[in-house]
């Protein structure tokens, strides 16, 4: 038998610590595995598994959600003491510098259960810019385990934690009677090892506090929104017209020969390419099927997931959270399910799977539900503003704010209907720290990465079911169905039945198909509601039944499929 | 002393925290470092409802009225060092 590295069992590697500590960044230094990190607490709502070598052993390396303490408060931090339970090799505690005495409360806790330790000081620069200056070699002796300092956003220490990880050593035994003690202990801890230098406050430091108090945070609160709004906007149309658009253009001309001259089967030219000249409107995979997502949704998802990233990393959600506390209170949430809201503007998968932040189940049900009902995605946004745009901006505005009409009173009403507690905010507000560029930059290309695996290959199925449906003769006896609801309820054509059905697919192709039905504003506005409304997209669909199981998905549908109906309706009375 | 709610404790002064009158929230606020003794600052109160933030110990928790109001708080005459 060969004695090699793979012959030892690997080495199980857990990284504890904190909320907002960065765990997720040193653990995507040290193994190579992209994740996604942001500055409030809560990224991580699921542990992720990663390998790295050490020395000639391989070792498994765990990322596991932010816990302040061993005993378990919430369903996240549930998780990670589940994980800790299992039993490691080594525990990584990665510690803020910056707060060091209540991070020691939980590097306490695991030093008592006896695990080798290996303690990563991370955001050693923050501290040093905040006056704090601590003592690695007596917090070690202190500890009596390797005390690493770090900042893993520049990947400064890193080499040195590993180094550390090879002499992780069990730690001395320690035993606290209460946890009075415990905070004696960290008390005396601190005294020895930290000095804290007296600063006058930064800019930051004032922009946190102003963010904060009502009297300004909440007109600082509109003017983010608004100028993250138009920023996404302005950018997305400058793309389009200066870039996306040009290219298209060029490459429909070429395509379109290409196809005439070489494809004799009508079947498959109508395919590739359909039957119009118009991008958004002939529905063939090579033509609509790569406008849509390239030229439609990419040139405004880029700009939005970099404003987005950005407000993540300097830390802004949480403070809108506080601003929008009382609103969301209204309603059963509480400022925290704004994060989801947010993400869902982006895409609803990450979405749903974030409202694990939120402590009961009344309140992730009724987060998942308003959030993928009654908030578009950016695919469909963008869609929705490249078909609405050329009427005006008012037809835009009414889609936006029937949607939100929405979301307030299906929110009013369920949380009064339905069981369940409705718990309030307790949430840590990170400082605002400076967004690193680079990270920010990968963060915005894995999730354009995402979007494009995912939505390329769906929007060709859409378009390949969608010509099935046309030429079967399926989507005319559809619409013969249909016509009561669709005609009738909702003052659409019947052809836009098949719409709704592909929408399931993929919204953004569902909206598109709104385009050769030659509708008039009022019935594109009406028809955009309900396609956002009826029914969660496939991928959403599968991560709701994952988050809220099969119950609460079927019951969250039911009640999408009933509200899409009534607003629909109404909003076609209300509009002609 | 007078002991009162932190929700009706004036903002921008040093408060010490007195006692936690609900006994299963003592550990939860502990973790994040609330506990008895310890000085903080009350940042803010949000309208119509919304949460307290404070400051404890250099970083900033939010909490809904009803939690704040679980723990008491003695004003302090001597203003935080900023």
């Amino acid at each position: 038998m060969i004695l090699d590295q793979w012959s030892l069992p690997p080495l199980k590697i857990l990284l504890m610590g904190n909320p907002n500590v960065g765990k997720s960044v040193i653990f995507s230094r040290l193994t190579g595995i992209e994740v996604i990190s942001a500055n409030y607490p809560g990224t991580t709502v699921e542990y992720t598994e990663g390998r790295m070598k050490l020395g000639e052993q391989m070792a498994t390396l765990v990322d596991a959600p932010g816990v302040y303490s061993l005993d378990p408060t919430t369903h996240v931090e549930e998780v990670s003491r589940m994980i800790f339970s299992k039993g490691a090799d080594v525990v990584v505690n990665v510690i803020d510098a910056t707060n060091l005495e209540r991070n020691l409360n939980l590097t306490l806790q695991i030093l008592e259960r006896g695990v080798p330790t290996v303690v990563a000081l991370n955001l050693w620069d923050a501290a040093t810019k905040k006056g704090i200056e601590i003592d690695v070699a007596a917090l070690e002796k202190e500890l009596g385990v390797p005390v690493v300092p770090t900042v893993a956003v520049s990947g400064q220490g890193i080499r040195d934690l590993v180094g550390a990880l090879a002499k992780a050593k069990t730690p001395p035994v320690m035993h606290f009677a209460s946890s009075d003690q415990r905070w004696a202990r960290i008390g005396e801890i601190a005294a020895k090892t930290q000095k804290v230098m007296h600063r006058h406050p930064s800019l930051f430091d004032r922009l946190e506090d102003i963010s904060i108090k009502p009297l300004t945070g909440i007109p600082i609160a509109m003017l983010v929104l608004y100028l993250s709004f138009s920023l996404v906007i302005e950018a997305g149309e400058l793309l389009q017209v200066k870039i996306t658009d040009p290219i298209f253009i060029a490459y429909s001309l070429f395509i379109s020969g290409f196809v005439e001259s070489h494809i004799s089967s009508p079947l498959l030219h109508d395919i590739l390419i359909g039957t119009s000249p118009e991008l958004l409107k002939s529905f063939g995979i090579l033509t609509t099927g790569l406008y849509i997502p390239l030229g439609v949704v990419l040139p405004f998802l880029i700009p939005f997931y970099l404003v987005l990233g950005a407000l993540e990393d300097i830390g802004y959600l949480p403070r809108l959270s506080i601003i929008l506390d009382a609103f969301m209170h209204r309603i059963g949430l509480h400022g925290a399910a704004i994060l989801p809201c947010v993400l869902g503007m982006g895409c609803s998968v990450p979405a749903v799977l974030s409202v694990r932040i939120l402590e009961s189940p009344k309140q992730r049900y009724l987060a998942a539900t308003l959030m993928t009902m009654a908030i578009p995605c950016a695919s469909q946004s963008a869609m929705i503003f490249g078909m609405l745009a050329p009427y005006g901006l008012r037809y835009i505005f009414a889609v936006y704010m029937s949607l939100f009409t929405t979301f307030a009173v299906t929110g009013f009403l369920l949380h009064r209907f339905i069981g369940g507690e409705s718990p309030e905010i307790f949430l840590e507000i990170p400082p605002y720290r400076m967004p690193n560029l680079s990270l920010l930059l990968k963060k915005t290309f894995i999730r354009i990465r995402e979007f494009l695996k995912e939505a390329v290959p769906y929007i060709a199925l859409g378009m390949i079911v969608m010509n099935f449906f046309y030429l079967s003769g399926l989507m005319r006896l559809i619409g013969e169905t249909m016509r009561p609801v669709v005609s009738g309820l909702l003052g659409l054509p019947s052809d836009a039945a098949t719409a709704l059905i592909i929408g399931f697919l993929r919204k953004d192709v569902g909206i598109g198909m709104f385009a050769p039905l030659d509708m008039t504003p009022a019935q594109l506005v009406v028809a955009s509601v309900v396609l956002a409304m009826y029914f969660p997209c496939v991928a959403t669909f599968m991560v709701m039944l994952k988050e809220l199981g099969v119950s609460g998905t079927l019951k969250s549908v039911a009640l999408r499929l009933v509200a899409a109906l009534l607003v629909g309706t109404a909003l076609h009375f209300l509009l002609n | 002393m007078v002991h009162i709610e932190l929700t009706k404790a004036p903002c921008n002064q040093t408060l010490e925290v007195i006692t936690v009158s609900d006994a299963s929230w003592e550990k939860r606020f502990e973790s994040m470092g609330i506990r008895k003794g310890r000085h903080i600052r009350k940042i803010a109160s949000q309208p119509f409802g919304g949460p307290v933030v404070i400051e404890v110990n250099g970083s900033k928790i939010s909490l809904g009225r009803n939690i704040a109001a679980k723990i008491e708080v003695e004003v302090l005459a001597r203003p935080l060092p900023v």
